[in-house]
């Protein structure tokens, strides 16, 4: 315990220079703005900033996308509490309680609140962080070819359940991104798939450009269709955090920090689906139930809470397994990737330190958000009255050029726009994008295990269902996809009646 | 499943599920022509087919569902139906297609293809913004504001990410 603090300490220290306090101010704040406009979400700013941070040195750029990435995440809080409008994914949950109080004229404790929580959910998910990563390195050493395949699997059946409202729709659009990361030359024989004799698509769909166009241009193209109404904020009074609504409220921050981590961990599902779990678990708990969706400070807090813990949480995949535990942690695992981090099992045996590098990044990004929080919000309002017709066009020359700059190439402007294109049909049929992308990133680890599990055992299917960690992830699988059967439901139910009898 | 879609909803899923099977049969016909490389020592397992037909056939079936389900939920009823968006729904849709169709122009046709970068991008947001902007800007007598500012935010637009792409990140332009 003492030499992983010893570890913190040194981390922290390495990162106490002007310089990087300078990035650590700057990517926090323009992380908070990307949050906090609505059009904008956290994947697209970390998509943008991956591609602005290429010639940076590793550990600046990673710190630059951290420190973006929990501005976003807490930026989004923002919006939705001044204008009842998410500024990100991952505040829907925010608006229901957040702007109610706004329209209270309580608009500044409720940022507050939303200060607070955002803090302490980044603080708990930073100890789990620190705390859970070594252990899970540990365990991840024993997974063989066949676990890794069914963890593929696995990332990709559960996002496509969890996120969007259609698991169906979820797991088509996941199994489209399986089967676009194998578009190119395959990696036993470099024979090229699906290629149709083009030489740019012999070397495969660049990941960046795929998570730019769908994260970043169809976002864009979904948020211009509809026409913008005008801008009205409630005023309000101070955002200064009161420590009874931190005091009074301690279970909840607790609860939902631990409920935002685990379900940041669990590949492919992110802070969205955090934030309303923890609303969820809030509200049962609750004594005055009732006052959820009237302006609850409970609900309110849960909700910011969580989604802030998802954040270290969906990073934990990321450094011991290499699989994203949500949409925007996917592009941070394609950073690493791009900066020579190598995550993974074998992480904490190769760059322990690493580790704790990302564990001060996060709190370096709390102390961040912490002073944004207590300091920004009158310009922050005059940002959030910037209309989407000047700030549409400037991201989408940004999302160009941005794109451009990865390798200097017109095709992959080409592949940005036409995932754009595709996340924007899709979007309007209703198909979610996180299970599409995280298919995308998981395509060849999946591949790759499956084939060689097949070398291993000589065909034989029986090691894929056997071993016990496969048995339990294959089992894990199969019931979350019966479960959606009403059949299964109902099974369940009379299984579990039965048992209370 | 997810609750219940009726009418145009179940159209719309009706025809996506249709070309998710085409999609799907299209791949799995693409794996089964491909090169089985057993003349480099491959087997079925590490055939390059082997995983995309899987998918295929995956794709096809999950399609299968929705078609089934779209029908149950009314969608052959639906396919005669006039499509009738509402004026709502056909502003979005102008909104929609003026935005793709400036993207396209910008990205594929102007971007890369002879003209100086800072050019292309500085006349594309000039062009968004007056065509997004001007006519609320007209109707409320600000014409020539709405021209302005979508000159100054297209020169500033322009100047700043040029420069800082070309000399803080030495990118070169398109």
């Amino acid at each position: 315990m003492f030499s992983g603090l010893l570890a913190f300490g040194q981390s922290i220290a390495s990162f106490l220079t002007p310089e990087s306090l300078f990035w650590v101010a700057l990517s926090t704040f323009v992380g908070l703005i990307v949050g906090a406009l609505p059009g904008l979400t956290a994947t697209m700013g970390l998509t943008l900033m991956t591609t602005m941070t290429l010639t940076v040195e590793s550990n600046l750029a990673l710190l630059i996308l951290i420190c973006t990435y929990v501005g976003a995440i807490y930026g989004g809080s923002r919006s939705a509490i001044l204008l009842n409008i998410p500024g990100t994914p991952a505040s829907a949950a925010a608006c229901i309680d957040g702007h109610q109080l706004a329209r209270q004229g309580l608009a500044g404790r409720a940022m507050g609140i939303a200060t607070s929580g955002s803090v302490l959910g980044t603080l708990i998910g930073m100890f789990f962080l620190a705390w859970f990563t070594p252990i899970l390195g540990e365990m991840a050493l024993k997974f063989g070819a066949y676990e890794f395949f069914w963890l593929a699997l696995f990332g990709v059946v559960i996002s496509g359940t969890l996120t969007g409202n259609d698991p169906l729709k979820g797991w088509i659009a996941g199994l489209a991104g399986l089967f676009i990361a194998g578009i190119g030359q395959e990696s036993q024989f470099a024979y090229e798939r699906f290629t149709f004799g083009n030489r740019d698509l012999a070397g495969g769909i660049g990941l960046v450009p795929a998570l730019v166009g769908a994260f970043g241009l169809a976002e864009l193209l979904v948020s211009i269709k509809e026409r913008q109404g005008p801008v009205e904020i409630n005023p309000f009074d101070s955002v200064i955090p009161k420590l009874k609504d931190i005091t009074g409220y301690w279970k909840t921050i607790v609860r939902s920090g631990c409920i935002g981590t685990f379900i940041g961990i669990i590949p492919g599902v992110g802070e969205d689906v955090a934030a309303w779990s923890s609303y969820a678990a809030a509200k049962r708990a609750s004594r005055a139930p009732e006052q959820f969706g009237k302006g609850s400070i409970d609900g309110l807090m849960a909700a910011e809470t969580g989604d802030n813990a998802a954040v270290p949480g969906a990073v934990i995949p990321v450094l011991t397994l290499a699989i994203p535990g949500s949409a925007p942690a996917a592009v941070l695992l394609a950073a690493m990737l791009i900066h020579g981090v190598r995550p993974g099992p074998l992480i904490m045996v190769e760059a322990p330190r690493f580790v704790y590098d990302v564990v001060a990044m996060m709190m370096l990004a709390t102390l961040g958000i912490l002073f944004y929080g207590l300091t920004l919000t009158r310009l922050l309002i005059k940002v959030l009255q910037v209309p989407k017709t000047v700030i549409v066009p400037i991201i989408l020359v940004l999302c160009t050029i941005g794109t451009f700059a990865l390798a200097g190439r017109l095709f992959d402007i080409y592949v940005m726009v036409a995932f754009g294109l595709i996340g924007f049909v899709l979007r309007q049929f209703n198909y979610p994008m996180a299970p599409l992308v995280l298919g995308i990133v998981l395509g060849d680890l999946l591949e790759k295990n499956l084939r060689r599990g097949l070398v291993l055992s000589e065909g034989d299917l029986s090691p894929f269902v056997t071993r016990p960690i496969s048995a339990f992830l294959f089992a894990t699988i199969v019931l979350v996809v019966l479960y959606r059967f009403e059949w299964m439901r109902r099974l369940t139910r009379r299984v579990f009646r039965r048992g209370e009898a | 499943m997810a609750e219940p879609t009726q009418g145009p909803s179940a159209r719309a899923d009706f025809v996506a599920a249709i070309a998710w099977v085409a999609f799907g049969s299209a791949i799995v016909a693409g794996s089964l022509a491909m090169d089985r490389l057993e003349r480099f020592g491959a087997t079925v397992y590490t055939a390059p087919g082997l995983v995309p037909g899987i998918l295929g056939a995956l794709i096809v079936l999950l399609g299968g569902v929705l078609l089934v389900r779209s029908i149950r939920r009314g969608a052959v009823g639906a396919l005669g139906q006039p499509w009738s968006p509402g004026a709502a729904g056909r502003a979005m849709l102008a909104r929609s297609a003026l935005a793709v169709g400036l993207t396209l122009l910008y990205t594929l046709a102007l971007v890369g293809h002879g003209l100086p970068f800072w050019l292309v991008t500085a006349a594309f947001v000039f062009v968004f913004m007056l065509l997004f902007d001007l006519p609320e800007r007209r109707a409320r007598g600000q014409a020539a504001r709405g021209v302005m500012l979508a000159a100054i935010v297209a020169v500033a637009t322009s100047a700043t990410v040029t420069l800082v792409f070309e000399r803080v990140f030495l990118v070169r332009m398109p």
